[in-house]
């Protein structure tokens, strides 16, 4: 891992063809990846695809066979060093018999935060995470949302500028998983970046600004989801038109599958839907039943990964 | 439903080797490891023998006598005290099977020419002066000053059980006091330092049973010396005639007596075979058929035979052979008078209380440390030491953080057990209280270390479990923390020192109970401090791996 003053100022973390073999495969094949400064990066992929390896490798618990991991200095930034790092693991990587205070305290003080300012900030963290209430309560007895916030809120003392989190939603009902992602547009509305794992479609589609999908130790996708929908699949959406009996006429930019009861036609945004249904309209065409369906991440990743299973 | 829980728990148990080891294996390892203490290791294992130093003010033929049945004695091993020098082992000692016959049963019964020639091949670090055993003004001469030091000086050093010393007035015959039948003859000393209660008891017993045979020999010259003198001569040898001038009389030239000691009544026993360590005996019988047996062994001459109890004669000379018979059987109470001495007993209090709570201490000590350890491995199957490696604190700082953690918890931990030992049994922790806090702390910083690395070689709280409850309680077990060390054979000893228990056991004996200074424990503390380092070392070294994942 290499230090730099960042080149462009919202580059706060860059991976370069870094690869690593670990228990003897190839976890990583060369994997290449900027983070930005107020950026909520969603790392997707099968299990055993090489995320907790790169994971590792970016936090500095493994160290690459080859490549380059650097975290940029920011220039507008009152420290002198590169940007800090938090790591919120998987599991519940907090002390179960300390209370939520005493959590926050000895995390904050290995740290190096210690005194006034860790008081002031332990303060600040415990309103953010909304865990006031429960400072004195033993991590165990609370509940799995509230160990989950406690669990990303002893990364944060030291107000990283890269935040890693592996999964940090498993197990949690909706509210929980609404006020941990609230948390999360907070660190980034204060420029932190922060990338996350999950097996979540549906957070990663509408909560993170970019997407990585990696398969096999590679970045198989990278950008926004619309992006990866164009580059995978092409347009978005689609116009399905289904018949109580084959139709035999033409039907424009219809294609009719083989017993001809179903015909698609894919379009690039849903303002063209209008425009389709008055194509039919004078084609005198009625269909039984008319579907439109906006192509997911769950087709993106299908896509690209495959429906085989992988473990 | 009550078959498929069964099954459940049969296949969980299959699909779990640790479980597998925990149910069937480990209680056969310990099974092993008590078995082999129990059958072997002590004091009623054959291999156990009990460590006695000897020192004497001056040396005598008496003296000598008892020495060389004592070293006869399967059961102990002695070594003379009375200079550096003369720190030899019974086991060199008797390794010449010419020294060791002449020191022992032939010397009961030779006669002084015999007495002689044991003294000219005494051990062969003693000199000319000192085996002059018929000179009772001996140039080994020790005084007082010495004697207690040399004493103190054996303590300490923790090699023996038991010392036996003898006074300056200790006779070199048995007759020479005899005469005087109210006062013991012979005053042996028994300088013990409370450690071993079964040192006392066995080397009493023996002494007595030396005693008892001197005190039979002399009756029985006695005895022989009257039929001698009224004309009944018996073609009979005497055990122990060597103390006391044989009869004129006897000494006729192609006697029996003088010519070439013909056996009293068994050919293929000598007479100490027969008496040794038979305290209890009724050595001389004779059966209602009017068979005379000795201590079972039949054909024993008519001569030798006590008579049943019959009406008192009025015949003088009926009346002290019976008077000298009765005195050969009635034990040797009036021949020896056996003290037993605890020097340090003024000073000490409980002290075997204060050996049980290191005992008890380095035990849980052990168990405790691997068990603050084993959250290293509970924070790495959390993610906990992933968060903390990732923070300011590396590798370094964990497991040192760690291990002196585990190191101050363990010297609380014995303070605690040895505090409420002061509060409720009495030990002096406070008069010996530097001593203790450097056995305290080495003990504690080789167990920390110890339990690190046990930590850092397991990958599973599961398997430190399993491990550490193996290696803890067999170490115990052989250590001494469960059983006294004194009870255990040398072999077993020296197993024992390969555990941090007998090393911390030893160090604190020294301290509780021998009240040793301070410069004593530098054995216990190297190893236990040198354990220490290197364990810490390894952890160190291997420690990497909770990085790796």
């Amino acid at each position: 891992m290499t230090e730099s003053t960042a080149t462009k100022s919202a580059c706060v973390l860059s991976l370069e063809n870094v690869r690593k073999k670990y228990r003897g495969r190839e976890a990583l094949k060369g994997i290449s990846l900027e983070l930005n400064a107020g950026e909520l990066l969603g790392f997707f992929g099968p299990n055993g695809a090489g995320k907790t390896t790169m994971i590792r490798c970016i936090s500095g618990l493994l160290r690459p066979d080859s490549g380059k991991i650097t975290r940029h200095v920011l220039v507008d930034s009152v420290s002198t060093g590169p940007v800090r790092l938090g790591l919120v693991p998987q599991n519940l990587a907090v002390y179960p018999d300390l209370t939520v205070h005493q959590n926050l305290e000895v995390f904050g003080r290995l740290e190096g935060v210690s005194g006034r300012p860790l008081r002031d900030r332990i303060s600040e963290v415990l309103k953010w995470a909304s865990l006031e209430d429960r400072a004195k309560s033993l991590a165990k007895t609370l509940s799995g949302g509230m160990q989950r916030r406690l669990n990303i809120a002893c990364s944060v003392l030291h107000r990283p500028g890269i935040l890693l989190l592996d999964e940090p939603t498993v197990g949690v009902d909706p509210q929980s998983r609404e006020r941990i992602y609230a948390m999360l547009e907070e660190l980034t509305a204060q420029d932190a970046a922060v990338l996350l794992t999950t097996h979540q479609l549906e957070e990663v589609e509408t909560r993170c600004d970019r997407i990585v999908v990696m398969d096999h130790g590679t970045i198989v996708a990278n950008g926004t989801l619309s992006d990866l929908v164009q580059q995978t699949i092409g347009q978005p959406h689609r116009v399905i038109l289904r018949f109580d009996h084959p139709y035999t006429k033409p039907l424009a930019s219809f294609i009719l599958d083989e017993p001809r009861t179903s015909a698609t036609c894919a379009i690039k945004s849903m303002k063209e839907l209008p425009q389709v249904l008055s194509v039919l309209k004078q084609l005198d065409c009625e269909p039984s039943q008319i579907d439109v369906r906006s192509y997911g991440l769950q087709d993106v990743f299908l896509e690209l990964t495959g429906r085989s299973l992988r473990e | 439903m009550i078959l498929t829980i069964l099954r459940i728990l049969y296949l969980r148990l299959r699909n779990n080797p640790l479980e597998l080891l925990l149910v069937f294996v480990m209680p056969v390892i310990f099974f092993s490891i008590f078995a082999a203490i129990f059958s072997n290791g002590i004091a009623t294992g054959g291999d156990k023998k009990l460590r006695v130093g000897w020192i004497s003010n001056r040396d005598t033929a008496l003296g000598f006598q008892l020495l060389g049945f004592l070293e006869q004695n399967s059961s102990l091993i002695c070594t003379r005290l009375n200079s550096s020098a003369d720190e030899t082992t019974s086991d060199a000692i008797t390794s010449d099977p010419t020294i060791a016959d002449q020191t022992t049963s032939d010397q009961l019964v030779s006669d002084q020419p015999a007495l002689d020639q044991t003294n000219s091949e005494a051990p062969a670090n003693q000199t000319a002066d000192e085996v002059d055993l018929n000179d009772s003004d001996s140039d080994s001469v020790l005084d007082d000053a010495t004697i207690e030091s040399k004493i103190s000086d054996a303590q300490k050093s923790g090699r023996y059980d038991l010392i036996i010393r003898l006074p300056a007035d200790f006779p070199n015959r048995l007759v020479e006091v005899s005469d005087n039948e109210d006062q013991p003859v012979c005053q042996v000393s028994l300088v013990t330092d409370g450690q071993n209660p079964m040192a006392v008891s066995m080397v009493t017993s023996i002494v007595k049973g030396f005693f008892a045979q001197k005190r039979a020999a002399v009756a029985a010259e006695q005895l022989m010396s009257l039929r001698t003198s009224s004309g009944l001569a018996a073609d009979v040898d005497v055990p122990g005639a060597g103390d006391r001038p044989v009869p004129p009389q006897a000494m006729v030239p192609g006697s029996a007596v003088s010519g070439n000691r013909p056996q009293f009544f068994d050919a293929a026993k000598e007479p100490t075979d027969v008496f040794v360590n038979d305290k209890n005996a009724d050595w001389i019988q004779t059966n209602p058929d009017g068979v005379n047996s000795v201590n079972g062994q039949e054909g024993v001459p008519s001569e030798w035979a006590i008579a049943p109890d019959k009406p008192p004669s009025e015949n003088p000379t009926q009346l002290l052979e019976t008077a000298l018979a009765d005195k050969a059987g009635s034990e040797n109470d009036d021949a020896v008078n056996i003290s037993v001495e605890n020097p340090q007993a003024a000073s000490q209090e409980n002290p075997r209380i204060a050996m049980y709570a290191a005992g008890i201490a380095v035990l849980f000590l052990l168990f405790s440390a691997t068990g603050n350890a084993a959250a290293l491995l509970e924070e790495a199957e959390s993610g906990t030491l992933d968060r903390i490696l990732v923070s300011k604190a590396g590798l370094f700082h964990i497991v040192t953080g760690k291990w002196l953690g585990i190191l101050l918890l363990g010297c609380l931990q014995i303070t605690v057990m040895f505090l409420w030992a002061e509060v409720a049994f009495k030990i002096q922790l406070g008069k010996h209280l530097i001593g203790f806090c450097v056995m305290t702390f080495s003990t504690a910083a080789a167990t920390a270390s110890f339990a690190m690395l046990l930590a850092t070689l397991c990958k599973t709280r599961a398997q430190l479990n399993a491990v550490s409850v193996v290696i803890i309680l067999s170490m115990s077990a052989v250590g001494g923390s469960m059983i006294p060390r004194f009870a255990m054979s040398d072999r077993m000893k020296e197993i024992g020192r390969w555990t941090f228990n007998a090393w911390a056991l030893d160090g604190y004996q020294k301290v509780f109970w021998y009240q040793s200074p301070l410069s004593s424990l530098q054995a216990e503390v190297t190893v236990l401090l040198g354990s220490s380092v290197v364990l810490g070392v390894l952890t160190l070294m291997l420690s990497g791996r909770w990085k790796r994942g």
